[in-house]
């Protein structure tokens, strides 16, 4: 009960946050010099005439306000409006970059989180010792090299000179299996994955690493851990307990990682060549393609408040002291 | 059962070396049960966790032994003394507040006990309910989280804990601090019934002597990690022979005695790191001699039962008429 | 006694301040990440005097070609660009970029940052909730995308770039300075203040903040490095500005060119470069952390 009334408040909250968000990026993209007219067709190509009618269709004489509860109310029912420059409904062609873009990011976060939770805790547990010392900065060099430099790197390595994977994009046109293995379904895909993902998860598996680590350390001391090994608990048994009690922090910083793994998806992407959102957001940009950045900048960010608040509802659920807050 | 001998426990800090523990030889039989007293930082924590061989990593101990059974817990590697944990020797912590694992529900605290030594989930389930029953509580808080429960019912959750494996020892680090009234009552009373059924040995922690002549056939009291009176608890109460005892004594009310004021012992207890020269009590004594400041008194038997480790033993009696005056207490300095 | 003694031999202000900026070299991995600090900040000083050619200059041979993506020799100590740049020039240029990014976005942080902590630590109540509620939306927005569209309408330029990073990038400032601030509010210094009529404002800057400074100055240290990664990146992306030579536009070009298989000396001199800076910096933070942070010792 109590962590329905929690759940339902912390949705209110995520509401407002994405209003807020909407509005913001109204703003924003109102910054550009001209309004869609002159940028979709070109300053002096058009009658002035022809212009005044168009910008009457396109409500672009209506008061600030009434725009901006248009265009809230046609995003949120899905209507994107038109690509200036694919000349074809947003939502068309962002859906499926939206698609890619989650098929590299969901490797990239999940394996970084479960790898740098496994060796913040053997870190934190080894603390004082040599190992230790040594290993809390080896962790802090992946986390200070740019990804898109990784990626040239790995890219120059292990496909230019091994030829071991492809140099980018996402599956290969033509692509004939010759052995049994690459007849298995994503094969393709899976092959294109493994430099991007190895790339990613280098530079977002600092972090957590880092939390968790911190997070122990802090954990070994609390009284309970004591009387876990007063209990004749095996060590392996309390590094489990240390390990549980020292995860909220990574969990709440799970979100923040999210928003940042969307930022390095960006760069990725475009290293990468991977048709997702982020490399569309880019050429869309350079493009002036306005209605397509926004969709794809609206997306990234709602999916950052959303992922906020279903972190915010697993530490309610996680942690049985909150709700009670 | 357990023997402390002779042992000193040394802390590895920053600010180097500091003795913690020197020179206490402490014995408890079977069934029996032995009071630790002294004011906070005196070493009585650290001998507790010394006694269940749970000193943290920057602890070690720097001499002596501590036996159980005849068995030195030193020499035991890790995987024999977590055999013995909670199966000879089990443990109620100064705060269950903090000492309960969080996250877990008491249900999972007690299987997750019980799978260390090899106990059945349905087993640990069906002991933990006839444990708590023993300790009046509920066996549905079994299903709670420790945050859901009041301070007493943590504490004896904590106790029903404890006594899951059914111990020879058990230790308890003052287990009543940050109780209430009623509930010290309530938690102390189910100790002393604990006490000595199947043979149950305590080692009883706390700074109040009351508590403790409640609850312990024998007492030894420490200040800055020594040992500076131990005995019966009856005597060492009634005819003290240390100056410090008396004045531990005079600083708790007394219910046979309620018109007596209270007084405290003025100054605090040396600071470890760098201990005064001869007796450690000599900077706050109101008896104090110039030999008390240079040579340290010996742990000398004065009796059977008793030891006591001060130079004026022998003029124990005229002291405690002296310490009568609660004026004493407050111009030393 | 020993406490009398230390106090008298208590160093001065000059003395401490000479203390702190050699903590660094207690140990090992801050000793040298210091040095690689010292070295940048030397060399984007001296760097017309050092650099040996104008890293804008097209280079040509003897035969009037251009010198297209010359591995390093004699003259080229570290190859040529694509375009017939010489990258050792570009490379010592391109400290500058990250000295102005590194300290002007730090100081834009900090000021934004720590304000907005300072004033809803302090007042609490509607001014909290609201400055609350925009770190909240902050961290709702992408830093890079953001950063990226923003440049993009501004034009790119150093101080537009500048201005974007500095934009998302008090966030986590304002919230650390916020909860430090809710703790001191409490403090008997504070109230003391209080009751002797001390005003908001004298209250705010000259009890509290000193108290604050430390934690402050910590996330300043790393917000250089984060500003300087994110400078790169948005030049990594094309949206650098194209008068300026950085590390993040250096790897843009070898990149956009398609150089990246063969000019190993265009591709790993900054990029390496910006991951020692950086690391360079974490590590000196850490050592100053320790301070902050006991625990970490």
């Amino acid at each position: 009960m109590a962590f329905w009334l929690f759940a339902a408040r912390r949705a209110a909250h995520t509401a407002v946050t994405l209003v807020l968000l909407l509005l913001f990026m109204y703003v924003l993209f109102r910054l550009v010099p001209g309004d869609p007219t002159t940028i979709m067709l070109g300053t002096g190509e058009l009658p002035l005439e022809a212009q005044q009618r168009l910008r009457e269709l396109w409500g672009l004489d209506r008061p600030q306000w009434q725009q901006f509860v248009t265009y809230a109310g046609n995003l949120l029912t899905g209507d994107l409006g038109m690509s200036f420059y694919f000349r074809r409904p947003v939502l068309e062609i962002v859906w499926p970059m939206l698609l890619n873009t989650l098929v590299l990011m969901t490797p990239v976060v999940v394996i970084s989180i479960v790898l740098g939770v496994t060796l913040g805790t053997w870190l934190g547990w080894r603390r004082g010792e040599r190992i230790e010392e040594i290993g809390a900065i080896l962790a802090l060099i992946p986390r200070a090299l740019p990804v898109f430099w990784i990626g040239i790197v790995l890219l120059a390595l292990f496909a230019y000179e091994l030829r071991w994977f492809p140099i980018g994009g996402m599956r290969q046109a033509f692509f004939f299996p010759e052995t049994w293995y690459q007849e298995l379904p994503f094969f393709d895909i899976a092959r294109h994955l493994v430099l991007p993902v190895a790339a990613g998860v280098l530079t977002s598996m600092a972090d957590p690493l880092m939390i968790q680590r911190t997070a122990l350390i802090e954990v070994k001391h609390e009284d309970f851990m004591v009387h876990a090994r007063a209990r004749g608990l095996s060590e392996g048994a309390q590094r489990r307990l240390a390990r549980r009690n020292a995860f909220l922090p990574v969990l709440t910083y799970s979100a923040i990682m999210v928003g940042f793994a969307f930022g390095g998806q960006v760069l990725l992407e475009v290293v990468f060549n991977w048709p997702g959102m982020g490399r569309l957001m880019v050429n869309s940009v350079s493009q002036r393609d306005y209605p397509v950045a926004q969709a794809t900048f609206f997306f990234m960010a709602a999916a950052v408040v959303t992922l906020n608040l279903l972190v915010d509802l697993a530490y309610g659920w996680l942690d049985p002291r909150i709700r009670h807050e | 059962m357990l023997a402390l001998d002779d042992v000193s426990i040394v802390y590895t800090t920053r600010s180097g070396p500091v003795q913690a523990v020197s020179g206490v030889t402490l014995s408890l039989p079977p069934g029996g049960s032995l009071g630790l007293v002294g004011e906070s930082g005196c070493g009585k924590s650290t001998l507790a966790l010394a006694a269940l061989a749970l000193l943290p990593a920057e602890a070690r101990l720097a001499g002596g032994a501590v036996r159980l059974d005849g068995q030195d817990l030193a020499a035991l590697p890790e995987a024999e003394l977590r055999k013995l944990r909670w199966t000879r020797m089990a443990y109620v912590p100064q705060s269950a507040q903090n000492a309960l694992v969080p996250v877990h529900s008491l249900r999972r605290q007690f299987r997750d006990t019980a799978a260390a030594h090899g106990m059945r989930s349905a087993e640990a389930d069906e002991r933990a309910a006839a444990l708590l029953r023993r300790v009046e509580l509920d066996a549905a808080v079994l299903d709670r989280f420790p945050h859901e429960l009041s301070g007493g019912m943590r504490q004896r959750a904590m106790i029903a804990l404890a006594l899951l494996f059914g111990p020879s020892l058990l230790v308890a680090d003052e287990p009543t601090t940050g109780l209430d009234v009623i509930v010290q009552r309530q938690v102390i009373d189910l100790l002393r019934d604990l006490r000595g059924e199947d043979g149950l040995a305590l080692l009883f922690i706390s700074h109040d002597i009351g508590v403790v002549a409640e609850l312990c056939s024998h007492v030894a009291v420490l200040y800055a990690g020594k040992v500076m009176e131990s005995g019966p608890t009856a005597t060492v109460f009634s005819e003290p022979d240390h100056p410090y005892t008396m004045g531990l004594q005079r600083a708790f009310p007394d219910i046979r005695h309620p018109e007596r004021s209270i007084v405290s012992i003025a100054g605090h207890p040396p600071r470890l790191s760098s201990p005064p020269k001869g007796c450690p009590f000599a900077p706050r004594c109101p008896f104090v001699q110039p030999v008390c400041r240079d040579t340290t008194p010996p742990l000398v038997a004065v009796s059977d039962a008793r030891a006591v480790a001060c130079h004026f033993v022998d003029e124990a009696a005229a002291l405690r008429e002296r310490a009568r005056d609660p004026a004493l207490w407050d111009e030393a300095a | 006694m020993s406490d009398a003694v230390l106090a008298s031999a208590r160093p001065s202000r000059a003395r401490e301040a000479w203390r702190a900026a050699l903590l660094p070299f207690a140990s090992w991995s801050g000793g040298f990440a210091a040095c690689v600090l010292v070295l940048v900040v030397t060399v984007a000083i001296f760097a017309p005097w050092l650099s040996p050619y104008d890293p804008l200059v097209n280079h040509f041979d003897a035969a009037g070609q251009l010198r297209r993506l010359e591995p390093p020799s004699g003259t080229h100590l570290l190859g040529t660009t694509y375009y017939g740049l010489d990258v050792l020039s570009q490379l010592i240029h391109g400290t500058r970029i990250v000295l102005i990014v590194g300290i002007t976005c730090a100081v834009l942080i900090a000021l934004i940052g720590t304000n907005i902590g300072l004033m809803a630590g302090y007042y609490g109540g509607r001014i909290d909730t609201i400055l609350m509620r925009a770190t909240d939306l902050a961290f709702g927005i992408p830093f890079i995308p953001f950063a990226v569209v923003l440049v993009a309408l501004l034009g790119p330029s150093l101080w537009n770039t500048i201005i974007a990073i500095s934009f998302l990038m008090w966030r986590s400032t304002a919230r650390v300075i916020r909860s430090q601030v809710l703790s001191l509010r409490e403090r008997g210094f504070v109230k003391a203040a209080r009751i002797a009529g001390a005003s908001d404002m004298r209250i705010l800057y000259v009890h509290i903040f000193p108290n604050v400074l430390p934690m402050a100055l910590l996330y300043v240290a790393f917000d250089i490095a984060w500003a300087v990664l994110a400078e790169a990146s948005i030049s990594f992306l094309g949206f650098g500005d194209p008068h300026q030579t950085s590390w993040g536009q250096m790897l843009y070009l070898a990149y956009v060119s398609g150089s990246i298989r063969q000019a190993w000396w265009w591709t790993v001199p900054p990029g390496a470069a910006l991951s020692l800076f950086v690391i360079a910096v974490f590590l000196v933070g850490r050592e100053y952390e320790r301070l902050a942070n006991p625990r970490l010792r």
